[in-house]
């Protein structure tokens, strides 16, 4: 062993154990020394050989010096001395190497400059050479030893030469301090030394190549590793080593690295036996070595045996793999985090909680970047908290990484349980374990046990559980109920002292009569029928119940009693066998009436076999038309009368199968409907009869027919198929209805005329009192004319006839006469333009007018109950309509308004507003009172023919029947009734504007 | 007290007023007229000092014209209320028939006015006691029989009705007669001359007013709760038509006059005796004894003003001039015991009337064994020259059942 090793294996060596670590420093810092000091050696090398050639440059320098005596210019100490050794002169060199100037050097013997350090053989060859002249020394450097003045002693070459001038013998001495020279071979000297001995212990061998990359030189180390001796790989190339065989690819590589002569690394092969003890892997790097001239010698390099170092990796490598797969086959997902944080490991567990992200997770990664990717994708339920909060707590508990298990919840549902733990170099290990279903499963189990509570506390039976001394450990919410006792107190109590203490009779209950018991003790379950339990004020009830004995583990651990209690089912029960003798005796009943039945359809059946025959005859003779359409309009069948009021009996041939539309058609706003936008598709998509009292059919010939009519659906097997349009002519209905109208208009005029008469019998009083005042008046005036002439007299006459009485009342009296003409005139006026003759044409009519005119005719109607308001638009245009008709609608909102305060019972007058607007394409009219208002209830009503809420005498109920049916009707309007109960109701009206649709003239005389 | 009369008038309208005052104005002299333009207003002003006649009009606000006779008939029931209104419709008039002596309609003439107002005012003149006015002005309607009340509810309900039926059952009562004649004649259904049979009353009227006016209005009281015994309305009731049908034969008799006045004395005669129905009404057991007290020294007529201020003719001309019926009818019941006091004697109603009751059937009422020997006013008679006419009369009346 390498006593170096040794000495740190010593050291590595504690308590008898070796720590290997330590020593594996050791050894490697010894290797990083040994490569310190082979680079320092390889420039000492070089900078020896450069000196060698610079020792070489002088001496031919020194010759050209020589030659060209120019001594102070050679850096050589020169000194000339004579034959007896006595310096005669010297240079500036000399002055400079011995620390002194040349003159103090003349005289003294050239012995003074050397040291006889070496057994005086020195001084003996100079003063022998001095003597002989003997050339010994010329030419040829000996070493000495000089000596400064200083004391000083140096390394030196002396050469001395013979001066061949004259007579006189001089010589030359040249001495050249070597100092340095000799420092650097003692250097280079100690490292070959240190080279040999790193070279023979290191792992690393050396070796070198000719420019043919064969072998000359390789170190003692290659016979360990190839256990042959170097002298025996001498001449061989790597690739015949081993690097051809083991590795073809890389052999081609490294041979064009060396053809090209570049540097390589760190080529790795295999050499000897493929296994086995003495299979290697050699590593070797090169360099390409020129010699001064700078041509290519050869290769020198280093390589190394890294046979061991290889199969560790392999080890290592394949313990890594074994430790993947390991963690690849946990059903945890586990991530490995190192000391940095950085992502090592992890199991495809672990990243398929990613799901789509999960390609963002790679080896190398931080912790932080983990979390942020699963954020970004939105992975985690945040539980209410912000992004950053939610992250800093999940880096928190990282750091903290203590081995407690937390929840971490996924949006996708899922739950994992998390778990980490610090490794021993300061990583960590993230394990998440899914719980998902472990938490559905506590959910299920949840609502289960909820469910079951419920279904328990919800049972109409009384539950109850026994415990298997008998006691009482559950009783659900009906058992409470029936007994008479909070389930909650129940428990606890032995089951016989609270349900079963005693009899019926008062007597006590023995404990080993219960059937309760009994069956328990049987172990199977018993069905009682009939048996007595205790309420808890201590009476007693008929129960019902069921014991069932619980198994737990194969013996008896309780049971569960469901209990009803009976006392109604036994009254039932008797009750029950009563119903059913009455039921067989009903049985019996209905089995006669059934056959009595069976002989009565009998008769129907011929009965409705006459019947259909009559029903045809009777819809031939019906004088209402009758139409059977089927869903496409084709005629199914036409009755006699449908026949004459369509005019289709000059049609020949048979109507069945003809289409709707060829016989006649729906008049509806001016325009002709044939079948699919009829009421009779209507009918037949929604299955609901429509009625309609008020239409017009046209016939195929063109005529208008007015109608009633009455569409209802046939089904046949549920199903829509058909419809029959009844329909009769009402032409002179309508005709009637017209004159209704007119009559009623006429009775208005009538009770209004009594009202007008008073408003004119009153003006009509003063006038005539007026005029007889007048009258009288003018006959006193023309008596107290006639006195003029007499002073006397006229006094007298003017006193008896008071004469300032009669010219101040006079004109006074004119004029209230005339204020009562003109209200005559005003109201006959109004009289005129409110009887306003019907028309066949609307007229375009100014309403604020209209309303003005009803106003004033129905005055003495309301001036005595209401004060009326008018808020009438100025600019109101007029609007096209029949006058008279519109005129009655507002005498009779006017009246009704009256009638309204009137009945009330609120102090009068009350008040009508009545007030006119343009609102877009509509004139409004409303009429507003303050008397008793229309009740909700009410308001569909009011304007139904015959609706009234008057008292007798006090109105026909058809008012407002009228009102509807010219204003919607006549005039294609609206009225409605708003207002609210007990603060009065506002009649509106709304008339179009534009209305170019013209009603079918009224044939009114 | 001016001692002139007092009368008032009440009408919302001023004009109406202000046309009254200059009407009436040459009336000033004679009476004191106050115009009112409201109830409220009149009645404080009455309250100051009653009036004799209330003009008022019937349309008027707060309080009608109806309500306001009413109340002035409860306050002051002496006073002649009067309506004058221009209202034309006969329910309304129809609630003034119980409050309201005289009905006029605008336009009203105003001699026709003061007419109506001064009628009334001058037959007061034989009413010696304030008590005696009052209870006749307070007078609403007079008891009715009961049997006819009952005949005329079951006539009218029935399908089959007619005015001449209605107007027979009406007939047969004076109550019933004097009440439809007078609304028959007020100036709202007048038709031009006056009416004076119930036949004509009923037509005039239609049957549904009647109706209206018996079933609603309630214009005919049955004699239920009155003092007095039902057998003296009866003979007094059997006594009048005898009267009357007397008188209308007497009048036919005289021959030359039309049916008119012959209607008129049959009217008369009919009602000659309604001031006897007054007292009656008033105080039967009263009247009774008043008329024990007839005999040969002391007239009927006599006996009656001592007791109660005025004859039951005159009582009964009082009532009927109230009523506005024709003034020879007035003039005949007030002066059918004594002819020749009257003012306008030349009325043959009034002679039919007179010789009607002097030669007719015996007052009813009268003790038996006592009355007047001798009834006939000749002094009258010869007056106008029918002295002569008597014992005609006498077998005219003679051939009568005898009512005794």
């Amino acid at each position: 062993m390498h006593k170096l090793l040794a000495r740190q294996l010593r050291s590595a060596t504690v308590d008898g154990t070796v720590d290997c670590g330590r020593l594996y420093k050791m050894v490697s810092a010894a290797y990083e020394q040994a490569d310190a000091e082979r680079r320092l050696n390889a420039n000492a090398l070089d900078a020896l050989q450069l000196d060698l050639e610079a020792a070489a440059r002088r001496v031919r320098e020194d010759a050209e010096a020589r030659f060209n005596a120019v001594m102070d210019n050679v850096g050589e100490a020169v000194v000339v001395i004579d034959e007896g050794g006595r310096i005669e002169s010297a240079n500036r060199a000399a002055e400079r190497a011995f620390g002194c100037g040349a003159e103090q050097l003349q005289g003294d013997s050239v012995l003074s400059l050397i040291v006889e350090a070496d057994g005086e053989a020195s001084t003996l060859a100079v003063e022998e050479c001095l003597r002989n002249g003997r050339a010994g020394m010329v030419g040829v450097g000996r070493q000495i030893v000089g000596r400064r003045r200083s004391g000083e002693d140096f390394p030196a070459e002396l050469s001395i030469g013979e001066i061949a001038s004259g007579s006189k013998r001089r010589f030359v001495a040249i001495i050249r301090d070597i100092s340095v020279r000799k420092l650097a071979e003692q250097e280079l000297r100690e490292s070959e030394s240190r080279f040999r001995d790193l070279a023979g212990s290191a792992s690393d061998w050396f070796w070198e190549t000719d420019a043919d990359y064969r072998l000359t030189f390789v170190s003692e180390r290659i016979a360990n590793v190839l256990g042959v001796k170097p002298a025996a790989v001498l001449g061989v190339s790597f690739f015949e080593v081993g690097l051809e065989d083991d590795n073809r690819d890389l052999a081609v590589e490294h041979a064009a690295d060396i053809a090209a002569r570049r540097p390589f690394r760190d080529v790795v092969f295999h050499v000897g036996p493929a296994v086995g003890a003495d299979a290697r892997t050699i590593r070797i790097s090169g360099i390409p070595v020129n010699d001064q001239g700078g041509s290519f010698v050869g290769y020198r390099g280093v390589g190394v045996d890294i046979t061991r170092e290889v199969a560790a990796e392999k080890r290592a490598r394949l313990a890594q793999q074994h430790l993947a797969d390991a963690i690849e086959s946990l059903v945890d997902g586990i991530a490995v985090f190192d000391a940095a944080d950085r992502l090592i490991v992890f199991n495809s567990q672990y990243l398929s909680t990613f799901g789509p992200d999960s390609q963002r997770i790679e080896p190398g990664i931080s912790f932080e970047t983990v979390i942020r990717v699963g954020l970004d994708a939105g992975l985690y339920r945040l539980d209410g908290l912000a992004p950053e909060a939610w992250f800093d707590r999940r880096m928190a508990r990282h750091r903290q990484a203590s081995g407690e298990p937390f929840v971490i919840r996924m949006e996708d549902g899922r739950w994992f349980l998390h778990r980490e733990y610090r490794t021993r170099d300061g990583g960590t290990v993230g394990v998440r374990t899914d719980i998902t279903e472990m938490k559905q499963r506590e959910a299920e189990l949840d609502a289960l046990r909820h469910r079951y509570e419920l279904i328990l506390g919800a049972a109409g039976e009384g539950i109850i559980g026994l415990s298997h001394t008998g006691h009482i450990t559950f009783a659900n919410q009906t058992a409470g109920n029936i007994l008479g006792r909070a389930p909650d107190d129940m428990i606890g109590s032995c089951f016989h002292t609270a349900l079963q203490r005693y009899r019926e009779d008062g007597e006590s209950y023995p404990l080993e009569t219960s059937p309760v018991r009994s069956a328990y003790l049987r172990g199977v379950a018993e069905q009682v029928r009939d048996d007595v339990f205790n309420r808890h004020d201590g009476t007693c009830f008929h129960v019902e119940y069921q014991v069932t004995p619980i198994h737990e583990k194969g013996r008896l651990d309780g049971a569960v009693l469901l209990f009803r209690d009976a006392t109604l089912r036994r009254l039932y029960e008797q009750g029950l066998a009563d119903q059913q003798r009455e039921l067989e005796r009903l049985v019996l009943e209905r089995t006669a009436e059934l056959r009595r039945e069976v002989e009565i359809r009998t008769r129907i059946d011929t009965a409705l076999r006459e019947s259909r025959e009559r029903l045809k005859g009777i819809a031939d003779s019906l004088f209402e038309g009758v139409l059977v359409v089927d869903r496409i309009g084709q005629l199914i069948f036409a009755n006699a009368s449908a026949r004459r009021l369509l005019g289709s009996d000059v049609i020949e041939g048979e109507l069945e199968g003809c289409f709707l539309d060829d016989l006649m058609r729906v008049r509806r706003g001016g325009e002709d409907i044939g079948f699919d936008a009829s009421p009779w598709r209507q009918v037949l998509v929604d299955g609901q009869v429509l009625r309609d009292d008020d239409a017009v059919f046209v016939t195929n010939a063109g005529a208008m027919l007015e109608v009633a009519y009455a569409c209802s659906p046939i089904r046949e097997g549920g199903a829509l198929r058909a419809c029959v349009i009844s329909f009769r002519d009402i032409e002179n209905l309508k005709q009637a209805q017209r004159e209704a109208l007119q009559a009623s208009r006429l009775a208005s005029v009538g009770q209004l005329a009594a009202g007008i008469a008073h408003e004119i019998n009153t003006p009509i009083q003063y006038i005539g009192d007026n005029l007889r005042f007048l009258g009288t008046s003018v006959g006193k005036l023309t008596s107290a004319f006639d006195a003029v002439g007499d002073a006397g007299r006229f006094g007298e006459v003017s006193a008896a006839v008071k004469l300032p009485y009669l010219l101040r009342e006079i004109p006074v009296a004119i004029s209230e006469s005339l204020d009562g003409v003109a209200q005559i005139a005003r109201i006959v006026l109004s009289m005129k333009e409110f009887s306003h003759p019907g028309t066949s044409a609307k007229a375009a009519t100014d309403l604020n007018r209209a309303i003005e005119s009803t106003l004033t005719v129905s005055r003495n109607t309301w001036k005595h109950v209401a004060v009326v308001t008018r808020d009438l638009a100025p600019d109101l245009p007029a609007v096209p309509c029949y006058a008279g008709e519109m005129n009655q609608v507002f005498l009779n909102l006017i009246v009704n308004a009256v009638h309204a305060i009137e009945g009330s019972g609120k102090p009068l007058p009350g008040s009508i507003h009545v007030r006119t607007a343009r609102v877009g394409d509509w004139v409004e009219i409303s009429i507003a009172d303050n008397g008793s208002g229309v009740p909700a209830a009410l308001v569909d009503r009011i304007f139904d023919p015959f609706f009234t809420t008057k008292g007798v005498g006090k109105g026909t109920g058809q008012g407002l029947a009228i009102c509807r049916d010219v204003v919607t009707v006549k005039h294609g309007g609206q009225i409605n009734v708003g207002g609210a109960v007990g603060q009065g109701a506002v009649f509106t009206i709304r008339l179009p504007l534009d209305n170019p649709e013209e009603p079918p003239a009224e044939a009114d005389g | 007290m001016t001692g002139k009369l007092r009368i008032v008038f009440v009408d919302d309208e001023p004009h109406v007023l202000h046309g009254l005052r200059r009407s009436m104005g040459e009336m000033e002299d004679l009476w004191d007229m106050r115009y009112c333009h409201s109830a409220a207003e009149a009645l404080a002003l009455l309250e100051e000092q009653p009036a004799d006649v209330v003009v008022s009009d019937m349309r008027m606000p707060q309080m009608d014209g109806a309500q306001f006779l009413e109340e002035v008939r409860h306050r002051y029931p002496q006073a002649i209320r009067v309506i004058l209104s221009g209202y034309a419709e006969t329910r309304s008039v129809l609630k003034t028939v119980e409050p309201t002596h005289i009905y006029l309609a605008k336009p009203c003439d105003p001699e026709l006015l003061q007419t109506v107002i001064a009628r009334p005012l001058a037959l007061r003149r034989f009413m010696t006691g304030p008590a005696l006015l009052a209870a006749v002005g307070g007078l609403s309607n007079l008891p009715s029989l009961p049997s006819v009340y009952h005949n005329l509810v079951a006539e009218l309900a029935r399908a089959d009705s007619s005015a001449a039926s209605v107007a027979k059952i009406l007939s047969q009562d004076i109550a019933m007669t004097a009440e439809i004649l007078k609304l028959t004649n007020s100036s709202f259904f007048a038709v031009g001359a006056q009416v004076t049979s119930a036949l004509q009353a009923v037509k005039t009227l239609g049957l549904d007013t009647i109706q209206t006016l018996v079933l609603h209005v309630g214009i005919f009281r049955q004699l239920d709760g009155s003092p007095m015994p039902a057998g003296m309305l009866a003979d007094l009731t059997r006594y009048s038509l005898e009267t009357a049908a007397l008188a209308e034969a007497i009048i036919r008799d005289e021959g030359g006059e039309c049916a008119a006045t012959a209607k008129a004395a049959y009217c008369a005669g009919l009602l000659s005796s309604i001031g006897a129905l007054v007292f009656l009404d008033q105080d039967a057991e009263r009247y009774g004894r008043c008329l024990a007290a007839v005999g040969p020294g002391m007239s009927q007529d006599v006996a009656e003003t001592a007791e109660f201020g005025a004859s039951h003719g005159h009582v009964g001309a009082y009532l009927l001039g109230l009523w506005g019926f024709a003034d020879a009818i007035v003039e005949a019941v007030a002066f059918s015991a004594s002819p020749s006091l009257a003012p306008c004697p030349d009325n043959p109603v009034l002679l039919a009337t007179h010789a009607a009751c002097a030669l007719g059937p015996r007052f009813p009422l009268l003790p038996p064994d006592g009355g007047e020997a001798e009834r006939l006013d000749m002094a009258y008679l010869i007056g106008i020259r029918r002295d002569g006419r008597v014992r005609h009369w006498r077998e005219l009346a003679g051939a009568r059942p005898d009512p005794a």
